[in-house]
């Protein structure tokens, strides 16, 4: 950790000296042991803001679409999904990739903060790493235990921790992609019936506060003017209940359809702690099912499976 | 829920392409066959322009089905429109029913301008199939008392 930590400092200033970026993105340390937030690198002398730990979750390809109207290149930190994101948004028209210099950086997974609380408590935690895994010390004592016990769900599936398409990739070892089932927790929702499986989202969607959150951070969400921010038409009243939530989350799962790349952060930024990424993988699977494998995210030109179709299409509809 | 009154007739919103579907729903009306009163055609100048918020809209604001009819695939007036048609809803009719609606309440189903008794039989059935499952309160917005 500390070796890339350093690592990127040092590419970063290089990069910026060199003139190959103007600014950089990455990541610095939070004001809690649990939270990594982006930032943004203006000066070369700035990159000891860097940093580079278990808690660099934030995706920080969606903050490029802003900088898209800054002058000069705009270099970034990229984690597999990250990348994966840079691609979706170049895919869209969305953002230059020759206004982008990609620093790959293998990912190992991340921490997800609730299952550290779970097993040393809430409060003061540190992390350290050791040859083996970690140690986790915290107001409940101290354990050890490895990354896989603790890392985020999205990350234990991740198909691929490596970044794609970069300019460069820093040196050092992603975590050995997930080559098993990524669609189990689907799989276990489909076998309920019509009225259970309505109930378990009513449950589930009754919390959302639509704050779009979820919409915001979201790199395949890159519309300019998003339809639920439109007044003429209203597609959608503001009214926060329970039939609005369902209808918004299914349309921006319509929206996002075979363009997801399941990057997981709208699980994240979800204040109510709503199963997003089971709805996403439920679109992804039925994506590959019915059009062919098909992932999103890993070229920059890719097809994208309702921009396109065949005519030998499977047909249920008679 | 209270029992369904023995009255109650299913509400059908149909979305039908102007060159096939809804030409064969007007030879189903020249050929004089009779099919449920359960359906209000909105005629779309080709289904691939059924944007899917219209039909969950449709759901939202009290329709108890939801039917997309177009030209049967290689047979659109735009050629290609119902081809994108298709992926767009087999993809969305999964997603429905992932969040619990009933398969029969929403269905697409590709309908020419000769298959006027094809219009009828489809619109016979889905009222039928929708009977059985009562009022549609899933997705549901609004006042819904005057259930």
């Amino acid at each position: 950790m500390q070796r890339m930590t350093d690592n990127m400092r040092k590419r970063a200033g290089e990069l910026m000296a060199e003139g190959k970026a103007d600014r950089f993105l990455g990541w610095e340390k939070g004001s809690f042991w649990w939270q990594s937030p982006p930032v943004e690198i203006k000066e070369a002398s700035e990159a000891d803001r860097l940093i580079w730990d278990l808690f660099c979750t934030a995706n920080l390809a969606k903050y490029l679409q802003q900088m898209q109207s800054l002058e000069g290149k705009t270099g970034v930190f990229v984690k597999g999904c990250d990348a994966r994101g840079v691609n979706r948004l170049v895919r869209d028209g969305v953002v230059d990739r020759d206004k982008v210099y990609l620093v790959g950086v293998p990912c190992p997974g991340m921490i997800d903060p609730d299952k550290v609380r779970k097993l040393v408590g809430d409060g003061d935690v540190t992390i350290t790493q050791l040859e083996d895994g970690l140690s986790l010390k915290g107001p409940l004592g101290e354990r050890k235990v490895t990354l896989d016990e603790v890392a985020l769900d999205k990350c234990l599936l991740c198909r691929h921790p490596e970044p794609v398409g970069c300019d460069e990739v820093l040196e050092g070892t992603a975590r050995a992609p997930f080559t098993g089932d990524p669609y189990a927790e689907v799989r276990e929702l489909e076998e309920l019936d019509s009225d259970e499986r309505y109930d378990y989202w009513a449950e589930e969607l009754s919390r959302c506060i639509r704050c779009y959150a979820c919409r915001n951070v979201c790199p395949a969400c890159n519309c300019i003017k998003c339809v639920f921010d439109m007044d003429r038409p209203n597609w959608l009243d503001g009214a926060t209940n329970l039939s609005n939530n369902q209808v918004y989350q299914l349309i921006r799962f319509m929206h996002v359809a075979g363009r997801c790349i399941d990057c997981g952060e709208c699980e994240r930024a979800c204040p109510m702690g709503i199963p997003l990424r089971k709805l996403a993988a439920k679109v992804d699977k039925d994506v590959s099912e019915l059009f062919g494998p098909f992932e999103a995210g890993l070229d920059p030109e890719e097809k994208l499976p309702l921009g396109t179709f065949d005519p030998n299409d499977p047909d249920s509809f008679e | 829920m209270s029992s369904v009154n023995a009255d109650w007739k299913p509400l059908i919103v149909g979305f039908c392409c102007n060159w096939c579907s809804y030409a064969g729903a007007d030879l189903a009306g020249i050929g004089r066959m009779s099919y449920p009163a359960t359906i209000r055609i909105i005629r779309v100048p080709c289904s691939g322009r059924v944007n899917p918020h219209f039909v969950i809209r449709a759901f939202q604001k009290g329709a108890d089905g939801v039917l997309v009819a177009g030209c049967h695939p290689g047979d659109c007036h735009y050629s290609t429109g119902n081809f994108y048609t298709r992926r767009r809803y087999l993809l969305m009719q999964r997603l429905l029913e992932y969040m619990g609606i009933e398969p029969a309440r929403f269905q697409v189903r590709w309908i020419s301008a000769a298959e006027g008794a094809k219009f009828a039989q489809v619109v016979t059935q889905m009222t039928e199939e929708i009977q059985a499952l009562g009022p549609n309160k899933k997705l549901r917005g609004g006042c819904t008392c005057n259930e």
